[in-house]
């Protein structure tokens, strides 16, 4: 698809991504800074209000216990990758800048493992984050998300009677996002002309009067606001808008792709993924081809690698698939790979290449397998996730005794659905929200969608 | 010695603005549609503003039949990559055009490329009020009228001392870490590149740095350079994000004075608010960004008369700030109340020689 705009959250990423020079006109909307949003009691018990607080602060609180907090992928979501970029920072000792020799000292190896290790649950996108947060606030203490998304998320937790959080803006490891909206030329003036609208409009004191009123800092000069709303920027979380913040300079173009390589590939927190993918008769058609090329982008490691999802040392991939029933279903262990050997996982591939779809759609038992098998297998350091793919309607399976186990299991591993063809989306929510999955459109774009939950896990 | 390098960058300005001057008859007639010719340009960021004014677009059009269609690129770059399919260059720095014309020496002696410099606006710094407050106080700065003057020299000399110079050590309890001036990417951008010339320079004990004497510095330079992280590759962005993001984020930025001019225009409404936060601090010396228009062809040529007309030089003064490159010129000074500048720039020195400069910027990008 091409697109006329684009407009990520931290300016970083357009010059990251815009190797063709296509990007005009970058303007900064809004800013909001990256944020520890944690429970007010629990801030109040570590003493932190109205005080200073360091990452190692943090990672202290983190490791023993006192907070379960969940934070985006660094490698798929800013926001992630911005308190991602300010721990390293300070574990570094805080440099001027963050360079390629201080991504190899020990100290910054060992204590940035030991952070990524402990959080609990992440995600591909910030918003989402939020939800996730809000559906399953007594399993969790704390989230990394942008200031403004904390308000609203205290807005919704206040009109429903919980504690709301407390905003930390860590002193050695703050980022701010500054949201630039920038069109992508491709030579249509007409286009650019509406672009250039848009932009303005956002731009025009009225809307940027609403931004504020929506927690986003959206002011003409720098971030402190002078006479902010004290009903929407609340000190009483945190929000103390008059002070100076004071973020990290972000590394150059190549300390920042090698952060985020090894982010992946020796930081993070390891996955265990089980796959469950649909093999029934209908995939013949288109799906079969493109699920195997999605499959491809995930375990063959160069293409991994351009969309930085790389496995892992201490990764675990399964790969479970069905028709009528599970095909593969006692034969698993050759079906799996620990680790992130490029060979294993090529060798993975080649097995799902060699299949041919047939036969009917068992949605509901092989999402089962799937959460079982991990259930038995995962190793307690790792983020579980299923993986579905489907592209039809379950007539087969035993939708009630699937969610039954779901209830009643301990575990917390979510299931995220990619839709193809005539998947029922209504089969489908039911267990993935119960397990505070996600569904994932895979009609438009099936390589993308794997992609994308992939980087949920 | 100070003001020789004055007498000597102001003979440089003039004779660049004499030697530039190609005669045309001058085309002043009410065009019809149909005569618009097309312009392609190569031009720098920070006068797409100025291109883009609707007023600017009418004059060229209804005036001269002259209609400009350029690409924004780097000044360097502008001079390096194959120019033979379009009609002008407009680069942000002389150091582009003697790179040009080293390479163009036949077409430049035989007439058939002209240029002149269009614009000038000198390289400054901009920070925030209580930033400046407390330096002012410390003895770093110095108020003259609304704005402030920096020792270049002692500038460097913290940039580059060790220890390096806390913000705390100079008094600003506000912000942690080391003392710092961010420029723009100056492999990528003229504006960071003619600071780092400027910075060159200090270290070559305030003159002119020659080859020679660069080339001993490139180490110093190349520390300066690896301590920025991250660099904005337009003047325009940097300047932005200094406004967006404020003194914790950007303490202390070198860009054109031009932007805050334009800045101000643009938010007139908000002038007290500038006028209040914003402070405008000229290095003494400072350096000049020229903008000479490089006109290979004839519709290049229409362009470089075209632009010299009083009414364009008004607008580019008034709402882009951008003053006169040409001589006789003067820039109405009432502009010089909305963002608090000078009247005239003087204290100026000359660039180290292009060659140079690009053996630097090789050393720094390695």
């Amino acid at each position: 698809m091409t697109y006329d705009a684009v407009w990520p959250a931290n300016r970083l990423w357009i010059d990251y991504g815009d190797v063709n020079n296509l990007v005009r006109f970058d303007e900064s909307i809004m800013r909001s800074p990256v944020v520890f949003a944690v429970k007010r009691s629990i801030a109040e018990r570590l003493g932190w209000i109205g005080k200073d607080v360091f990452m190692n602060d943090i990672l202290t609180a983190t490791e023993n216990g006192s907070i379960r907090f969940m934070m985006t992928s660094a490698t798929q979501s800013n926001s992630g990758a911005s308190f991602y970029f300010g721990a390293l920072s300070a574990f570094a000792g805080n440099p001027d800048v963050l360079t390629s020799p201080d991504l190899k000292k020990p100290e910054v190896e060992e204590n940035i493992t030991r952070i990524l290790g402990t959080i609990n649950r992440s995600s591909g996108s910030s918003g989402w984050l939020k939800d996730l947060f809000l559906q399953q606030y007594d399993r969790f203490d704390a989230m990394v998300n942008y200031e403004s998304v904390m308000i609203e998320a205290n807005t919704a937790l206040v009109n429903s009677g919980r504690e709301p959080l407390y905003a930390i803006y860590p002193i050695d490891g703050l980022t701010i996002a500054d949201s630039p909206l920038a069109y992508i030329d491709h030579g249509d003036k007409q286009k650019e002309e509406r672009f250039l609208a848009l932009q303005q409009h956002l731009l025009s004191e009225p809307i940027q009067r609403q931004l504020l009123q929506s927690g986003r800092r959206a002011t003409l000069l720098g971030v402190q606001l002078q006479n902010a709303d004290t009903t929407v920027f609340k000190s009483e979380w945190g929000l103390d808008v008059t002070r100076v913040l004071q973020p990290i300079r972000l590394p150059s173009r190549e300390v920042i792709e090698e952060a985020l390589n090894l982010y992946q590939i020796a930081f993070r927190k390891p996955s265990c993924t089980a796959y469950v993918l649909d093999f029934s008769g209908s995939m013949v058609d288109n799906g079969e081809d493109d699920l195997k090329a999605a499959m491809r982008t995930l375990l063959d490691q160069d293409l991994a690698n351009q969309y930085l999802l790389q496995g892992h040392p201490d990764d675990v991939s399964v790969v479970i698939v069905f028709n009528d029933g599970v095909i593969n279903a006692n034969e698993l262990d050759r079906w799996t790979v620990k680790g992130n050997d490029p060979t294993q996982l090529r060798q993975l591939y080649s097995q799902i290449e060699a299949l041919n779809a047939n036969g009917g759609t068992n949605i509901f038992d092989s999402a089962r397998v799937g959460l079982e098998y991990l259930a038995q297998s995962r190793s307690t350091g790792c983020l579980p996730a299923v993986i579905l793919m489907t592209d039809g309607q379950d007539t087969i399976g035993h939708q009630s005794a699937l969610e039954q186990y779901i209830r009643s299991s301990e575990n917390d591993i979510p299931v995220f659905a990619i839709t193809f063809g005539a998947a029922d989306e209504s089969q489908l929510t039911p267990f993935t929200s119960l397990t505070f999955g996600r569904i994932f459109d895979g009609r438009a774009d099936l390589i993308s969608a794997f992609r994308a939950a992939k980087g949920y896990n | 010695m100070r003001n020789l390098t004055l007498v000597r960058s102001l003979i440089v300005l003039i004779f660049l603005g004499i030697v530039g001057v190609v005669l045309l008859p001058s085309i002043i007639q009410q065009v019809t549609p149909r005569d618009i010719k097309t312009v392609t340009c190569f031009i720098g960021s920070e006068k797409d503003g100025f291109l883009s004014n609707l007023e600017v677009k009418r004059i060229l059009r209804d005036k001269y039949g002259l209609e400009v269609a350029f690409t924004k690129m780097g000044s360097i770059e502008q001079a390096t990559v194959d120019s033979s399919q379009i009609d002008c260059l407009w680069p942000s720095n002389t150091s582009a055009l003697e790179i040009y014309r080293d390479q163009h020496q036949q077409d430049f002696a035989a007439g058939n490329i002209s240029y002149e410099t269009i614009f000038n606006s000198p390289i400054v710094l901009y920070s925030w009020r209580p930033l400046v407050d407390t330096l002012l106080k410390q003895g770093l700065l110095t108020q003259v009228d609304q704005h402030y003057t920096v020792d270049t020299a002692r500038l460097v000399e913290l940039l580059t001392q060790d220890p390096q110079a806390t913000w705390q050590s100079l008094g600003v309890t506000d912000l942690y870490g080391n003392f710092n001036v961010i420029t723009t990417d100056p492999t990528r951008s003229n504006s960071g590149n003619m600071f780092y010339g400027l910075f060159a320079n200090m270290l070559a004990g305030g003159q002119v740095a020659s080859p020679e004497m660069l080339r001993s510095e490139l180490p110093t330079l190349k520390e300066y350079y690896n301590r920025q992280g991250f660099m904005e590759e337009s003047t325009g962005i940097l300047f932005e994000k200094f406004i967006n993001t404020g003194m914790g984020a950007s303490p202390i930025i070198a860009g054109y004075e031009s932007s805050l001019i334009e800045f101000s225009v643009a938010n007139e409404e908000s002038l007290n608010l500038i006028q209040n936060e914003i402070r405008i601090i000229y290095p003494t010396p400072t350096v000049w960004s020229a903008h000479p228009l490089i006109a290979r062809t004839a519709n290049g040529k229409l362009l470089l008369e075209a632009l010299k007309d009083p009414q364009l030089q008004q607008i580019a003064w008034e709402q882009h700030g951008f003053r006169s490159g040409l001589i006789g010129v003067t820039n109405d000074p009432i502009v010089l109340n909305i963002a608090s500048i000078p009247a005239e720039v003087n204290s100026v020195i000359p660039l180290p020689r292009a060659d140079a400069l690009i053996e630097m910027l090789a050393y720094l990008e390695n």
